[in-house]
């Protein structure tokens, strides 16, 4: 398989710059707009012009918006390579720019994505889902996620009660983070109290609705050395996809992102007990529940206990979306957790800081279709 | 009838009208490839394990089981207001397909994964009828 080749951009590219608006509600600007407002953060994070920056990947938000053909003339640039895509987690989007660089279409890359979903009222009651599944009610990503949950619970015993401590914890890291939208405590019991949206499925188990923007930037390793912020290289990256939908056996539990988990390590060329803080993109809990079996964070089936005791936790044995998430910090598609890594490993996350964390990974996939894995460290 | 609010599927779709043709004259039909016998679903010109366009639209002995579900409490839809709390499910039938459909003539606590489950049409509209299941004893 492709180890040995993945391996070959081992520490060639970096992440130079990162930007993140405010979160929450922002009115009076549409997607594109912040979009362009978390450029403009990110290029002044990494100390870097406009004009330095020659790729451009853009990624297609709420309302039509978010395509390169928008956004070039809005920020004044002629891209030597810029391209949309179609979906999110920032972690796509982070492999096309790295394959640009390494492949000489670019020297330095944005990737960027905004939203105004929240102002402008997307509720999500749509799902990617055939009419014939909508005709029955099949609404929102928490439907096929509900069914997930479901599975696992009946195959292996994972309880509500268990599934909790993935809100709590990533509650718990909101409470340090200043941009993060839902920063009162919560409760075990008020997890448990709370109302189902798709039964197994509670409120606190699902993403919010948020506008916002992220922006990273993205150059050669060698670049990257003279630069404003220390570099945060790329050491590995992997994807996978299961785009045959309900004629993959088990699609809904994920089992092709173990192809994922195959190569992400050897590419990077350390284990996942190298791993000092871990990021899961997550717009339900289930997700979490999940990448951390999957990647061997612990056996399948075994998640629902692993997940107990300050495990996951700042202060734990691995920590675990330092910046509340999508459950608590904000939802971005998934473009926040890069953000944050890349503030863990230069020791700028504040309260949040996992002290001498040195590696990174980030694990996240496009609804049921597609994986992403990267693993990050600091110079 | 002609107040049904729910969202309805396109039964004129080219692929999918011989389905809902079927499903109106209380048929579960889907196709089956003449080279190499898989059955597909969702309907498409081509069989996506061997890329044969020949298929005939078999009768399936609408049987299966309910491989998990989901009780829908938040309303997404106001149309579906009467019913929440509801089941939506995917059933597993026995010729190899998974469908998406709801599991009627069961209360949602008394649903289980494994549950053996036989289809039943349901008439919403004079044009369309939706393909639903109930427990098999
Ligand atoms: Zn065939």
């Amino acid at each position: 398989m492709g180890v040995t080749e993945l391996s070959k951009l081992r520490d060639q590219v970096a992440i130079v710059g990162v930007g993140t608006t405010r979160q929450g509600t922002i009115p009076g600007k549409d997607g594109n707009e912040i979009a362009v407002d978390a450029f403009k953060l990110a290029l002044d994070d990494a100390g870097l012009e406009k004009d330095d920056i020659d790729g451009l990947l853009t990624c297609r938000s709420f309302g039509d918006l978010g395509v390169d053909t928008q956004i070039a003339p809005l920020i004044g640039l002629n891209p030597l390579y810029s391209a949309t895509l179609d979906y999110g987690t920032c972690n796509f989007s982070l492999h096309f720019a790295a394959m640009l660089i390494a492949g000489g279409f670019a020297h330095t890359v944005a990737c960027m994505y905004g939203t105004n979903q929240r102002s402008n009222r997307n509720f999500f009651a749509g799902t990617s889902a055939a009419d014939y599944a909508l005709a029955h009610g099949l609404f929102n990503i928490a439907g096929p996620a509900s069914m997930a949950l479901r599975r696992h619970m009946h195959e292996y015993g994972t309880t509500e009660e268990q599934m909790s401590a993935i809100a709590l914890t990533e509650r718990a890291h909101a409470r340090l983070n200043p941009i993060a939208v839902m920063r009162d405590e919560l409760t075990k019991d008020d997890y448990l109290n709370s109302r189902y949206i798709v039964e197994p499925l509670h409120l606190f188990d699902m993403c919010l609705i948020t506008d916002g923007g992220a922006c990273v930037i993205l150059t050669s390793a060698e670049r990257a050395r003279d630069m404003k912020q220390p570099p945060v290289y790329i050491m590995g990256m992997a994807e996978n996809t299961s785009l045959r939908n309900f004629q993959n056996d088990d699609q809904l539990m994920r089992p092709f992102i173990q192809t994922v988990r195959d190569q992400i390590y050897p590419a990077a060329g350390v284990g996942r007990e190298d791993v000092d803080v871990l990021f899961i993109q997550d717009p339900t809990s289930v997700w979490v529940l999940q990448m951390l079996e999957w990647y061997g964070f612990c056996e399948v089936g075994e998640g629902g206990s692993f997940i107990q005791d300050g495990r996951i936790g700042l202060g734990g044995e691995l920590p675990l979306n330092t910046n509340g998430g999508q459950l608590s910090e904000s939802y971005m598609w998934g473009w926040l957790h890069i953000p944050e890594a890349v503030r863990q490993l230069r020791g700028q996350a504040g309260p949040r800081q996992v002290e001498g964390a040195e590696i990174a990974q980030y694990c996240s996939t496009m609804a049921f279709s597609k994986a992403a894995s990267t693993i990050m460290r600091r110079d | 009838m002609t107040d049904y609010a729910k969202p309805l599927p396109d039964v004129a779709d080219p692929n999918m009208a011989p389905y809902w043709e079927a499903a109106k004259r209380h048929e579960l039909r889907m196709q089956r490839c003449d080279s190499c016998g898989y059955v597909r679903f969702p309907p498409a010109k081509h069989c996506p394990e061997c890329l044969d366009e020949n298929h005939d639209w078999v009768l399936l002995s609408g049987r299966g089981t309910v491989w998990s579900f989901g009780v829908y409490h938040h309303l997404f839809n106001r149309a579906f207001a009467d019913d929440i709390p509801y089941n939506v499910a995917l059933v597993q039938l026995e010729e190899g397909p998974r469908l998406v459909t709801n599991i009627v003539g069961v209360e949602n606590e008394a649903m289980e994964i494994g549950m053996p489950v036989e289809v039943e049409f349901d008439d919403v509209t004079d044009e369309v009828t939706l393909v639903r299941f109930r427990p098999r004893g």
